[in-house]
């Protein structure tokens, strides 16, 4: 009997732990089983950003990558001489006066401001620029074209200013000009009031939502932001092959409502904002527009034909003028010198003799035709000092007629054989002589080396450089000696251009200019 | 009668022992139900919401309210009032929101958060580099204002286990003196995923009402 009670008590208390049990494991189940995963839930997407934010780095001065600069532009540089410490390259439009005035006024306003400030007044100098002296501060333009297409160029010009190296002011300025002439306007004029309000609100929701925001919306009201402020802040503008807008955000750039939320990793110096082209258009003033649709439509950019260095004004108090002369031509390869300094947009000045240019009279029109002084050098080159005045007379007076004849226009200066000149010449002549500064004494022909020396090397602004175009080692030389010129710094120009500033009067014998 | 004696002695000696290992059973389970029992009962599912919910907190007078929405799950049994525990529909994402009324600042309270945080001793600083290793410290906070006028403070941690959403929200309107009412609100998601589950906690944050 005990034992029976014994079992039977076991019995129980087995049953009722198994009842505990399986109720503990029933309820832990059916937590599980009564709530289970939605396989087909997913959280709500963020919303997305109405601009796309491209981060680049600091150095980066443009809101695109720029483009090579288009065949057909006009690279002018300038640079000051040892004291000045500037350096400005730009590329001009070929006779649209418009735009590369715009340009041209930029560098001189910002070289006058930088003589003010470190009172040491611009004049041209040579390339390679000395080395800047400790403390001294220095001033750089330079330009990227980042845009062209159609009729429509954009390029940037950035002005920086740096003392010991340390950039102290960094000014960037886009212009859009139409390559006919029709208009110049920098990227400030791109948006209306409420395109600049329109954009300021998706540039700060588009941050919001990249810095992890939970109310992506802006809550400061746009109206609260000064309209010249937001000019002033997306003035930086350009277009992409598309349409697509793309703003370069100052450094820095930034809002209340943005201070207040943590940055998101990476480098926010210089973010470029991307709006697609059809919320760009909404924003945008109908030269905008014109704008937009002209590079979006990414056609080849059109360029009017270049007109001829010495066609066009040149300010040799700005640039670093230096006039190469090529006398006792025409001759036969007097083509293949016009030949290269047109491939180079480079002006010179011929001074012909008489007799030689009534037998090539296509070459002299060529000469004229192109740009290039078409100067007195008497009728059969003699030397002038030996002949009576009258003699002197019909020398220079047959030959400027004959010159007047083939090109139409007036002779204005006279070059002496031999530099052969004194004050009865001078006194006969009337015309203004025109010596030299380098004589290259190529007609000693020299070799190679030794003329490219002499026509490069010494050289100096306001510089005329003395050549003879009837010489086949001179022709050859040419593209080489223009080159280097150029690679100098200089600005090849006419006697004409060279003297512009202060024109020799009757008698006047002039060797270089200034 | 002699015979009987031994085993007489032998089935006292059995009781013992067997109470002696019933008594031990019963400490061990004690013991284990006094740690785990709580942990247990907290993350214990109660509730799915079949449709968007309105969940109400209450700590002394105050008060305040989030929206849970339909197929979120409630967890925990015998909660306290001022505090809701809630998992998002795929389970993976778990949100602690709790009342509190405090003078404290923002930071000060989401710090304290943090710091409490399991995340503290998430990544071994010595075996992961101490730049992967989440910064309780210093954390980088975002202020924000928003449309409702709630005031928002919040920060992302991210952590091997998990990532941290922790958001300290209050209603300036509501109220007035030096102690006011916030919701602390502190979201684990799967590691790596704050991004994706930032929205979750947006819209959980952008449903609170405080009430005083």
């Amino acid at each position: 009997m005990i034992r029976d009670r014994t079992s039977r008590g076991r019995m129980t208390r087995r049953r009722m732990l198994a009842v505990v049990a399986g109720l503990v494991a029933v309820v832990v189940l059916s937590a599980c089983a009564q709530y289970p995963a939605d396989p087909d839930w997913v959280p709500r997407a963020r919303e997305g950003a109405t601009v796309e934010l491209v981060v680049a780095s600091p150095e980066s001065a443009s809101p695109a990558s720029s483009i090579p600069t288009p065949t057909g532009l006009d690279v002018r540089r300038i640079q000051g001489a040892a004291d000045s410490s500037i350096t400005a390259e730009w590329a001009e439009i070929p006779g649209n006066d418009a735009f590369n005035g715009v340009l041209v006024d930029r560098v001189r306003s910002a070289a006058a401001e930088h003589a003010q400030a470190t009172g040491v007044g611009f004049s041209p100098g040579t390339l390679p620029v000395a080395g800047a002296p400790p403390g001294a501060t220095t001033l750089a333009v330079t330009f990227e074209i980042v845009a062209a297409a159609g009729t429509v160029l954009a390029e940037q010009v950035r002005v920086t200013r740096s003392t010991d190296g340390v950039v102290t002011s960094d000014e960037t300025t886009v212009y859009f000009a139409d390559t006919t002439g029709a208009f110049v306007m920098t990227s400030d004029a791109f948006l209306t009031d409420s395109g600049l309000r329109a954009l300021l609100k998706q540039i700060v929701e588009s941050v919001k939502i990249d810095r992890g925001a939970f109310e992506p919306s802006m809550q400061q009201s746009v109206e609260d932001f000064p309209v010249n402020q937001l000019r002033a802040d997306f003035s930086d503008i350009t277009f992409a092959n598309g349409g697509s807008m793309q703003v370069r955000l100052p450094a820095g750039f930034t809002t209340p409502e943005l201070d207040r939320l943590a940055p998101s990793p990476g480098d926010r110096t210089s973010t470029t904002v991307v709006v697609p082209s059809g919320a760009a258009f909404a924003m945008l003033t109908e030269h905008g527009r014109v704008i937009q649709d002209a590079l979006g439509a990414g056609q080849p950019l059109s360029l009017p034909a270049a007109s001829f260095r010495g066609d066009r004004p040149v300010d040799c108090a700005l640039f670093s003028c230096v006039a190469l002369t090529f006398d006792d031509g025409p001759g036969p390869y007097t083509d293949g010198v016009l030949d290269a300094l047109n491939a180079r947009r480079s002006a010179a000045t011929f001074f012909v003799v008489g007799s030689s240019a009534v037998r090539r009279p296509s070459v002299v029109r060529r000469m004229h035709a192109e740009g290039h002084g078409v100067e007195n050098h008497t009728w059969s080159h003699p030397s002038l000092t030996s002949l009576t005045p009258a003699g002197v007379v019909d020398q220079i007076q047959r030959t400027s007629g004959a010159l007047s004849n083939l090109t139409g226009e007036r002779v204005a200066y006279f070059r002496p054989p031999y530099g052969d000149i004194d004050a009865e010449v001078s006194a006969a002549a009337v015309l203004p002589a025109i010596l030299w500064s380098v004589d290259t004494l190529d007609w000693q022909k020299p070799g190679d080396a030794v003329l490219l020396e002499r026509a490069v090397q010494r050289v100096s602004p306001g510089g005329i450089i003395l050549c003879h175009d009837v010489h086949e080692s001179t022709a050859r030389m040419v593209p080489a000696i223009v080159d280097g010129l150029i690679a100098r710094g200089f600005t090849l120009v006419t006697v004409e251009q060279l003297l512009a500033s202060h024109p020799p009067g009757p008698g006047a014998v002039v060797s270089r200019a200034g | 009668m002699p015979a009987e004696m031994p085993s007489r002695r032998h089935r006292v000696r059995r009781v013992l022992i067997g109470l002696g290992i019933a008594a031990a059973i019963a400490g061990l389970l004690a013991g284990g139900g006094v740690i785990l029992l709580p942990k247990l009962l907290a993350n214990y599912p109660v509730t799915r919401f079949e449709t968007t919910t309105r969940v109400v907190l209450r700590s002394g007078e105050s008060s305040a309210s989030i929206e849970a929405q339909r197929g979120w799950v409630k967890l925990g049994v015998f909660e306290p009032p001022d505090v809701v525990r809630l998992l998002t529909p795929d389970r993976r994402s778990r949100s602690e929101v709790s009342i509190q009324e405090t003078d404290r600042d923002a930071e000060t309270l989401g710090l304290g958060a943090l710091q409490s945080s399991t995340l503290a001793d998430d990544v071994p600083a010595d075996e992961t580099g101490a730049e992967d290793a989440p910064d309780l410290d210093a954390p980088t906070w975002s202020d924000e204002s928003l449309a409702n006028g709630l005031e928002v403070t919040h920060t992302t941690v991210e952590g091997a286990r998990a990532d941290l959403i922790l958001a300290i929200v209050s209603d300036p309107a509501a109220g007035s003196g030096p102690s006011r009412t916030v919701l602390v609100v502190r979201t684990e998601v799967p590691p790596g995923q704050a991004d994706r589950y930032l929205t979750v906690v947006a819209d959980l944050v952008m449903s609170v009402e405080v009430s005083g």
